[in-house]
């Protein structure tokens, strides 16, 4: 059996593993790259008018000094603050093929989650607009994604310049706290009114942010459903509880009945960070990093104190 | 005067196609329609190659629901009875959602098709059966008797998407199919789709004379020399065959095949070879109309045509019960 303390400083120096410069360096047109789901996507000339959905890819594109090529968003993506007044091309309902070919998008990025692939793949190939699907499973992945549209959206120096500087933040958290025991945290990535909460999900890109912060989650084998109950924080224990969200997430962890016999609950040691930076798979992950390192191993960063 | 009524539906029905193509999440002007569809954009290409295939889709599928409305309507004698709530729209949905979520050696577009027919066709029969075995006479009872039947297959199909649906696509298709949307067929699809919509309504219009006679009541119909049992079996089979066909590309939309075929006995009369050609083209213009408006109700998101016929349908069905109910 491998020791818990083996499997996690494992997970992160995969974490930090090279991320492979896909695809090889292309500099004319067209491009061509092998997408998420292995699909083959030709990309005729240099986009100029971008629909990123969803957060992620939308910060991303920004990130790398392409906010004034994109022409549409994902309803929910309102970061970074000078793309939120462009056309939404879906929402909770669905997204519209319709939109985006009326906004004569170029390109359109997207992730499979609420079916866009499954709305939209069909009639973006129909009418010949390239559409290229990325996922992000690991922090890994997430710095290979920048790498990947800074190559499709003709930023490659940008891209490149992203990832060494995410790349030099997460190592130097990694280096600040190096020799300290993990600390053993509840990480609450949402709740509903009907008293559900949820835990981070093992193995994916928020549970990599906790590990690289020297945390390790307490529900380290959840898998499918990431629902927990009080009972089940309280038999595990943590030293902390790390709530995604505001001062509204954290008052109603301690308003929950029973929840003040946790003893980090009973403690105070209930800390709230933003989803924004833990749960949008995009370049702010290196802040959300630092700020939960620092909550977490306050004696390893002293100047912040 | 038949053929200024055909004349008249054949414009509504080309309005009907032409505000399909302007409506859209940022509805067109019928002129922005024109100078779009001539351009060579992202756009055009939209309008030519994924909004006009969807619009036809949904004009057949009218066509389908309002002719195989008509056929139950004339072998029941009655204005209530209709597809959806005859069990045969529920029993294609469920057949449906077992080809869509068991593993077949069949490719879909001939599993789909086919397993919808047995689910529509068994659950009619099954309705009848139950009817006639509980010693059924009125309208009233046969409907009653398809909202149970539709309860218990509504329940099976919910089952068998919890049990094996997965978490990729397959819940998702199978719920788009219980609120009713317009699938979008490629070119190709909408070919094989449109073949054998033609030959189903085809073989619809030559049951007319029969359906005629039928109209003049049991007795007089075998008198004139109608084989009674063959011939509701063989227009059942048929009406059956059409839904399922519907139900494929539109999943279960309902009330289209109650509107529709008293519309165009309201215009037409009471024969049927007249009744039924108007009926596959008011419920072509209804479809393409609702589908376009599902589309440009609430952008960038489309919604479930089937909701949009249900909220129009269900007043209608509750008009005409009303009316019926006073005879």
């Amino acid at each position: 059996m491998i020791s818990r303390r083996a499997v996690i400083s494992g997970g992160i120096a995969s974490v930090l593993g090279a991320v492979a410069p896909w695809p090889a360096r292309a500099s004319g047109w067209p491009r061509r790259i092998v997408d998420a789901l292995g699909r083959e996507v030709e990309i005729p000339r240099r986009p100029e008018r971008i629909v990123p959905v969803f957060s992620s890819n939308t910060e991303i594109v920004a990130a790398l000094g392409a906010a004034d090529r994109i022409v549409g968003i994902d309803g929910l993506t309102h970061w970074p603050p000078e793309i939120a007044d462009r056309p939404a091309i879906g929402n909770r309902l669905g997204f519209s093929a319709d939109r985006i070919a009326r906004l004569g998008a170029d390109l359109v990025i997207l992730t499979p989650a609420r079916h866009a692939a499954s709305l939209l793949l069909r009639p973006l190939a129909t009418i010949g607009v390239p559409a290229v699907v990325m996922t992000h499973a690991t922090v890994s992945e997430v710095l290979g994604n920048i790498v990947r549209i800074g190559a499709i959206i003709d930023a490659e120096p940008a891209a490149g310049a992203l990832v060494r500087d995410l790349r030099r933040r997460l190592d130097g958290v990694a280096t600040r706290r190096s020799g300290r025991s993990p600390m053993r945290t509840y990480f609450e990535t949402g709740a509903n009114a009907r008293g559900q909460s949820f835990s981070v999900r093992p193995g994916g890109y928020t549970d990599d942010m906790l590990r690289l912060a020297g945390g390790v989650s307490v529900f380290p084998e959840l898998s499918g459903l990431t629902q927990v109950g009080g009972e089940a924080v309280a038999r595990a224990e943590p030293e902390i509880v790390v709530v995604a969200g505001g001062p509204r997430e954290a008052a109603m962890i301690r308003a929950r009945p029973g929840w003040d016999t946790i003893p980090a609950v009973a403690r105070g040691r209930v800390i709230t960070v933003p989803r924004g930076l833990f749960l949008i798979p995009g370049p702010r992950i290196a802040e959300g990093v630092e700020l939960l390192a620092r909550a977490l191993h306050p004696s390893a960063f002293p100047e912040a104190a | 005067m038949t053929f200024v009524r055909i004349l008249c539906a054949a414009g509504l029905l080309g309005a009907a196609l032409g505000a399909g193509l302007c409506l859209g999440s940022e509805p067109l002007s019928p002129g922005d329609l024109v100078a779009a569809l001539g351009g060579d954009d992202v756009f055009a290409r939209l309008l030519r190659d994924w909004r006009l295939p969807r619009v036809l889709a949904a004009g057949l599928i009218g066509a389908l629901l309002g002719v195989s409305g008509t056929m139950f309507q004339g072998v029941f004698r009655n204005p209530l009875a209709e597809p959806f709530l005859l069990g045969s729209a529920p029993g294609a949905a469920l057949g449906a959602t077992v080809a869509i979520l068991l593993p077949l050696p069949l490719p879909p577009l001939v599993a789909l098709p086919a397993f919808a027919f047995c689910g529509a066709f068994g659950a009619t029969l099954l309705v009848l059966g139950l009817a006639r075995a509980l010693g059924v006479r009125e309208i009233a009872g046969l409907l009653l008797a398809g909202v149970a039947v539709s309860a218990f297959l509504a329940a099976t199909r919910s089952f068998l998407m919890l049990s094996l649906s997965d978490e990729t696509i397959g819940l998702q298709v199978v719920l788009s199919w219980t609120m009713g949307g317009v699938q979008t067929p490629f070119w190709s699809e909408l070919a094989g789709f449109a073949a054998l919509a033609a030959v189903g309504l085809a073989l619809a219009f030559g049951c007319a004379h029969g359906l005629d006679l039928l109209g003049l009541g049991e007795d007089a119909a075998v008198n004139m020399g109608l084989d009674l049992r063959r011939f509701t079996l063989g227009v059942l089979t048929l009406a059956s065959a059409l839904v399922a066909l519907a139900v494929t590309w539109g999943g279960t939309i309902g009330f289209i095949g109650l509107i529709v075929p008293y519309l165009a006995r309201l215009w037409g009369g009471a024969r049927h070879s007249i009744s039924m050609p108007l009926a596959a083209m008011i419920g072509a213009a209804t479809m393409m109309l609702l589908d376009g408006v599902a589309r440009a109700a609430l952008p960038p998101a489309e919604i479930p045509v089937g909701l949009l016929t249900a909220l129009l349908g269900a007043p209608f069905f509750l008009v005409i019960l009303a009316k019926w109910s006073r005879r």
